[in-house]
């Protein structure tokens, strides 16, 4: 099929105004035909520095209106502008393509329609949580889920590995409102964790900064604690693993066997 | 020199802070995040809805006589 003119790209400013951000990416905003921003409203600011058109995606919300409905308003406006013939960006804090599913659905939706679509990554929440934390995936493994999926979904998780739950201020959410839950949506979420870690293992309330003038938020507390933790729309939780590494000796050997060790 | 650019700056190089910033820098900053205290930040960008629970419960297996 033959691309047609119009096109669109998705990128991340990061989560930090200033310090994320990469020329490419900068570049793109400030070559687009349009901009379509979905960020805090100061980073907003500062995207329509660099580009004359630069529309903010956030107006979309309402307090009682159903975010799907939301989300596949923004789908829309991205989709028109693409149809329209112009080279639109999509700017979508941190990563375009971690916990956003508006610039998944855009992008595959304008590819269908036989345009140009692409996505490139920008540093990303968790990428400043492992810097901010100290935390490296690496070492123990890191299990990561929306928090209401994990909540809606029977999941046997790994105590031995960090687990990590995003959007914990909609934890629970049936309302699919922009509203936050409260101590008893966390109170359900508490108690499936302790069928897994002890009352008192120590957990965290984590939350980027957005200006360089901000320290990250990293509260800790002991998981009884979670249904009265300070919590707000951008927190993500931190659990630490609760149990050690169990070996697989037979692995190993089978392992040892191969290499002769 | 913009708010917006004084944070820029301090975002872009990581040897300048805050205690270099000019007092009217400083004013400009305050002035910018007052404005923004009452702005609504939407920042979740994924939902998931869950399935409609089962009608009924799984039966119990039928007992058997040995």
């Amino acid at each position: 099929m033959a691309v047609k003119q119009g096109s669109l790209v998705c990128v991340g400013p990061g989560m930090v105004l200033g310090a994320h951000m990469s020329e490419r990416c900068r570049n793109h905003i400030s070559q687009a035909d349009v901009v379509f921003s979905s960020c805090h409203p100061v980073i907003e600011q500062w995207i329509s520095t660099m580009n004359p058109d630069v529309r903010s995606l956030q107006g979309l919300y309402g307090k009682d209106k159903d975010r799907g409905q939301t989300y596949a308003e923004m789908q829309a406006a991205l989709i028109q502008a693409v149809r329209d013939g112009c080279r639109v960006v999509g700017v979508f804090y941190g990563h375009p393509g971690v916990f956003a599913q508006v610039p998944h659905a855009a992008i595959q939706q304008a590819r269908e329609e036989g345009f140009e679509a692409w996505m490139e990554p920008g540093i990303s929440a968790d990428a400043c949580l492992y810097a901010d934390m100290g935390i490296d995936p690496g070492a123990f493994g890191c299990q990561s889920f929306e928090t209401s999926q994990f909540m809606f979904y029977k999941r046997a998780i790994d105590p031995t590995a960090y687990l990590i739950l995003w959007q914990l201020g909609h934890a629970g959410d049936l309302s699919m409102t922009p509203r936050q839950t409260g101590p008893e949506q966390r109170t359900v979420l508490m108690n499936m964790l302790l069928e897994y870690y002890a009352p008192d293992h120590n957990i965290a309330i984590y939350e980027s900064p957005f200006l360089p003038t901000q320290r990250p938020k990293i509260d800790w507390f002991p998981l009884q604690e979670l249904p009265d933790a300070d919590v707000s729309l951008i927190s993500t939780l931190v659990v630490p693993p609760g149990k050690k590494l169990t070996p697989n000796h037979a692995i190993v050997k089978q392992l040892k066997s191969i290499s002769g060790a | 020199m913009t708010a917006i650019k004084i944070l820029e700056k301090l975002g872009v190089d990581p040897n300048s802070d805050l205690s270099q910033l000019t007092e009217q820098d400083r004013a400009e900053i305050e002035a910018l995040m007052t404005s923004m205290a009452d702005t609504e930040n939407q920042p979740a960008l994924t939902i998931v809805k869950p399935d409609s629970p089962d009608e009924e419960e799984p039966k119990e297996p039928e007992s058997v006589s040995v």
